[in-house]
């Protein structure tokens, strides 16, 4: 009994000790597995705390939703590096924070999503944050939330705030959303999302940028390269590949000097300053491109190799420009020759190579009768004339001569003759010919003339203005004898000029003054008895004293001073007639119209006004011109004269037997009288074929109606032989001189008085 | 091989032989540890090998029945320590189609040195499952005894199991 009751001890103590090293043995194991438990869950924590971390640089915020509570949690890392923040939230309340434009998308994403239609979320949309982001939305709150907006996404709510601010990008910051469903159910619905969402607002301001800048590079108009250091092209726009005709896939990588001359530019101020700009031009192009190369230096960032920016600006055009410019400056608009400029420095340059063997000759070319051309056909007819006449000059000058427009109607030619002597020079006589060739303005045919002054050197010293100056007398000496014709300059003509130029401008002045007087040479019937008088223009210059009309007529005419002259003239002749009349009513005053009034279709009523004003009827007046007006190339007084006689000017046809004297115009023209010039007096007077044609020409225009006046009556005899030939009226100083009107007046006023006596 | 198969294994024969018997034989089983099992350790495969021949030896029952009745005597201990991983199952077959992918996912959290069993569904229907079973240490007597006890506690009186040697593992068919 107690052998088993000692035995049953015995196996009591060893369990007992059994279970006290078990338990020992226990506590070991589980004292290793709390250990070891520890170490887990801090490498666990660690790699948590790096994860947040991760996601903290990454301004990345977790989100996980469960499809139980259809809630999100967010766990966000507040920028600050402060704890973690956990909220809440329902889709419902995401959806109204969502942009109106990018909310339908995001709708539909969310349910293809949760319909296992996509792999995964990834959607980028514009989300407007809560006003406070630091309060945070709890669980019951969110569930709060869910249940007021409910979990449908489609459902029609009221108006979300955040709607009115759709139009102001500044309200809304854009957000990067990614996740993957991560738990599904039996039926494969998913149970649990989780992913990422991310404030890209910054990057993808930035990105903006860079694409803008990316654009604006693309679609410069000037062509532009990022070369690296090298100098291999790294990047071409558009207009680079254009500009040298290549591609994209050509130009990379390859060094910019192939398709650009480099220069020797200073590169030391390109290493000071960072840029520089230079000119150089394309290589391999024809033809040849001048570029404007600006070249800057920069680095991607600071540790990156350096790049270059180039653009190249394409200077043809602006050289083009500047050439157009320079030519301008130096041509005459109208007719491309030279200006008055260019002359100036181009004959300084020929002068300076004149030596007595090789003399420079200058020309002076001046239009005859452009004025004319200009009033009656217009500015525009008398441009194209200067064109014309431009361009024939043009055509004959000789090589290493030059033509240019002095200004108006005014040209100068240079030109080393071949021979010495002026005289043997055929280039005036070219230019007077080329001239005078017709030409056609507004349907019509006219001829100009020129008057030509030329004048040479072989002194390297003269003045260019000298030279023009004594070309430029030489012309107004052939002006002055006549127009149409060549004159070589001789010392004394600048003289002449000079003395002209002043009594010109002394001229001008009277006319503005009414300080031309007008004389009144008497006419003669065939009883003797005065019946009119011609009215003759008298200047009495302050400085040269009297001035023959010879002289001054054609300076009036030359230059400008027509116009007014003429006026005084009608005006003058309206208040003669209408005194004399007075005296004997059938007294007429005849007047000299130029050749250019007989052009001027207003001359009719211009003389009617003049008449009434002076209360003289029109047959009062008779109107002299000469045979010049026909001459006028291409003009047509013949309308002017019909409308004149028509009111009941007399025309008379002055210097009759001079000139051309062609028969034709007797015929032709609506002719009252035909004054025979003296010259024809005085030769009939000595040579009988002289006197048989005088005889022939008045028996003929007495025939055609018209009656005789003759000039220049200084003889008995010459009165005689006219008388002969029954001459209706006679004009000379056998009868009269011409007098001041007043004197002419009284010798009226005596014949009236005598006649009245006689009766 | 974990200590618990050793605690469980002593305690069934104390409860089913004797303490005495226990007691005998791990004395007379000479191990460095004296028996003093901990449910929480791990021990050589070996020493079960031994107390399961002592126990043979000793009672005159063959290895594989003595091996049977301890995989039945294990159900229950299961039942009572992990119930939480029977919640939800209607029947033994809905607890076998998850020995792999749920039960041993569990074990292995507690225990990660565990070297558990491999038991692949080959086939399931509403009254049957097949199951091969592939364990390092070829106990198929202890499988069959837990699925045994299994339809027992689950209340499977139709219960049979039926096991097929296959090329390096057992298929078991059972049946409810």
């Amino acid at each position: 009994m107690n052998t088993s009751l000692d035995a049953e001890i015995l196996r009591l103590e060893r369990r007992l000790e059994r279970e006290r090293t078990a338990r020992k043995a226990a506590e070991l194991v589980l004292s290793e597995k709390s250990a070891e438990l520890y170490q887990a869950l801090e490498l666990g924590r660690n790699d948590r705390r790096r994860l947040e971390l991760a996601l903290w640089a990454g301004n990345e915020s977790i989100w996980d939703w469960n499809a139980r509570e259809q809630i999100y949690e967010l766990i966000s890392f507040p920028p600050n590096g402060s704890q973690m923040t956990r909220s809440w939230g329902a889709f419902a309340q995401v959806t109204r924070r969502i942009h109106p434009n990018d909310r339908q998308q995001f709708k539909l994403r969310w349910q293809l999503f949760l319909s296992g239609n996509l792999d995964s979320f990834d959607l980028t949309l514009r989300y407007q944050s809560p006003a406070d982001p630091e309060q945070l939305q709890s669980l019951e709150q969110a569930l709060a939330g869910r249940d007021k907006y409910g979990s449908d996404l489609y459902a029609e709510h009221s108006a979300c705030p955040c709607d009115q601010d759709a139009t102001n990008p500044a309200k809304w910051n854009w957000i990067h959303w990614r996740g993957r469903i991560v738990e599904y159910s039996e039926d494969n619905t998913p149970l649990r999302a989780v992913g990422t969402v991310k404030d890209i607002t910054h990057y993808r301001s930035t990105q903006e940028s860079y694409l803008l800048m990316a654009s604006a590079f693309a679609n410069s108009r000037e062509a532009m390269v990022i070369t690296d250091q090298h100098g291999l092209i790294k990047e071409a726009n558009c207009s680079f590949l254009e500009l040298f005709n290549t591609s994209e896939e050509a130009v990379i990588r390859v060094p910019l000097n192939r398709y650009i001359e480099s220069t020797d530019n200073p590169r030391r101020s390109l290493d000071e300053t960072g840029s520089i700009t230079y000119e150089t031009s394309s290589c391999g192009l024809q033809p040849e491109i001048p570029l404007e190369v600006s070249r800057n230096h920069f680095q991607h960032d600071n540790n990156s190799q350096h790049f270059s920016i180039i653009t190249l600006r394409n200077l043809t055009e602006r050289q083009r420009a500047d050439r157009a410019l320079q030519h301008m400056a130096r041509h005459d608009g109208l007719t491309n020759l030279p200006n008055r400029g260019a002359l100036h420095e181009e004959l300084e340059k020929m002068l300076a190579q004149a030596h007595a063997e090789r003399p420079l000759a200058l020309m002076f070319v001046d239009l005859d009768g452009f004025k004319a051309v200009n009033d009656e056909f217009g500015h525009i007819a008398a441009d194209l004339l200067l064109v014309t006449q431009a361009r024939r000059m043009l055509a004959i000058i000789p090589e290493q001569g030059l033509v240019a427009r002095w200004g108006g109607d005014e040209f100068v030619f240079c030109w080393w003759p071949p021979q010495g002597d002026l005289n043997q020079c055929r280039l005036p006589n070219m230019v007077l010919k080329a001239i005078r060739e017709p030409m056609s303005l507004n349907t019509a045919s006219i001829r100009l003339s020129a008057s030509i002054g030329v004048v040479a050197t072989t002194d390297p010293g003269t003045e260019a203005t000298e030279l023009i100056r004594q070309a430029d007398a030489a012309m107004y000496e052939a002006k002055a004898l006549g127009r149409n014709r060549i004159q070589i300059y001789c010392d004394g003509m600048s003289k002449a000029a000079s003395h002209r130029a002043s009594l010109l401008s002394e001229l001008g002045h009277a006319i503005d003054q009414d300080q031309i007087s007008f004389y009144v040479q008497p006419k003669f019937d065939a009883g003797q008895r005065i019946c009119g008088g011609e009215m003759l223009a008298r200047w009495t210059s302050a400085s040269a004293g009297f001035v023959s009309p010879a002289e001054f007529i054609p300076m009036i005419e030359q230059n400008g001073l027509s116009a007014a002259f003429a006026e005084a003239v009608m005006r003058s002749g309206c208040r003669f007639a209408s005194e004399a009349r007075q005296l004997d009513p059938d007294i007429h005053i005849a007047i000299n119209l130029s050749g250019w009034q007989m052009l001027d279709n207003s001359l009719p009523e211009k003389l009617l006004a003049h008449c009434q004003q002076a209360n003289v009827p029109c047959q009062a007046l008779e109107l002299e011109i000469t045979e010049s007006v026909f001459l006028q190339p291409d003009s047509n007084p013949l309308g002017i004269m019909n409308r004149l006689r028509k009111h009941g000017f007399r025309i008379a046809i002055d210097d009759f037997g001079t000139g051309y004297s062609s028969l034709s115009y007797l015929r032709d023209m609506p002719l009252d009288t035909v004054k025979i010039d003296r010259s024809f007096v005085i030769d009939a007077d000595a040579n009988e074929r002289a006197r048989k044609i005088l005889s022939a020409i008045i028996q003929m225009s007495h025939d055609l109606g018209m009656k005789i006046v003759a000039e220049g009556v200084e003889t008995p005899d010459q009165l005689q032989l006219l008388q002969q030939l029954q001459v209706e009226t006679y004009q000379g100083f056998l009868f009269a001189r011409p007098v001041p009107f007043e004197d002419f007046l009284q010798l009226v006023r005596d014949q009236a008085n005598a006649a009245s006596v006689d009766h | 091989m974990l200590g618990m198969i050793f605690t469980e294994l002593v305690e069934m024969v104390e409860e089913r032989f004797s303490p005495a018997l226990a007691d005998d034989i791990l004395a007379e089983a000479g191990l460095d540890h004296g028996g003093a099992y901990t449910a929480v350790g791990y021990y050589p495969f070996e020493e079960l090998q031994t107390l399961v021949g002592l126990l043979a030896a000793r009672t005159g029952i063959a290895v594989p029945d003595l091996i049977e009745a301890f995989g039945q005597y294990l159900f229950l201990s299961f039942t009572r320590s992990h119930s939480t991983l029977l919640a939800g199952k209607t029947t033994l077959l809905d607890l076998l189609e998850t020995l792999d992918g749920d039960i041993h996912k569990e074990v292995y959290k507690l225990y990660p040195e565990a070297r558990l069993p491999e038991f692949r569904v080959i086939s399931r229907t509403e009254q049957q499952i097949e199951l091969e079973y592939r364990s390092p240490h070829n106990l198929q007597p202890l499988a069959l005894g837990l699925i045994k006890g299994g339809g027992a506690w689950f209340g499977h009186p139709q219960l049979t199991v039926e096991s097929v040697p296959l090329q390096g593992s057992t298929l078991f068919r059972v049946q409810i």
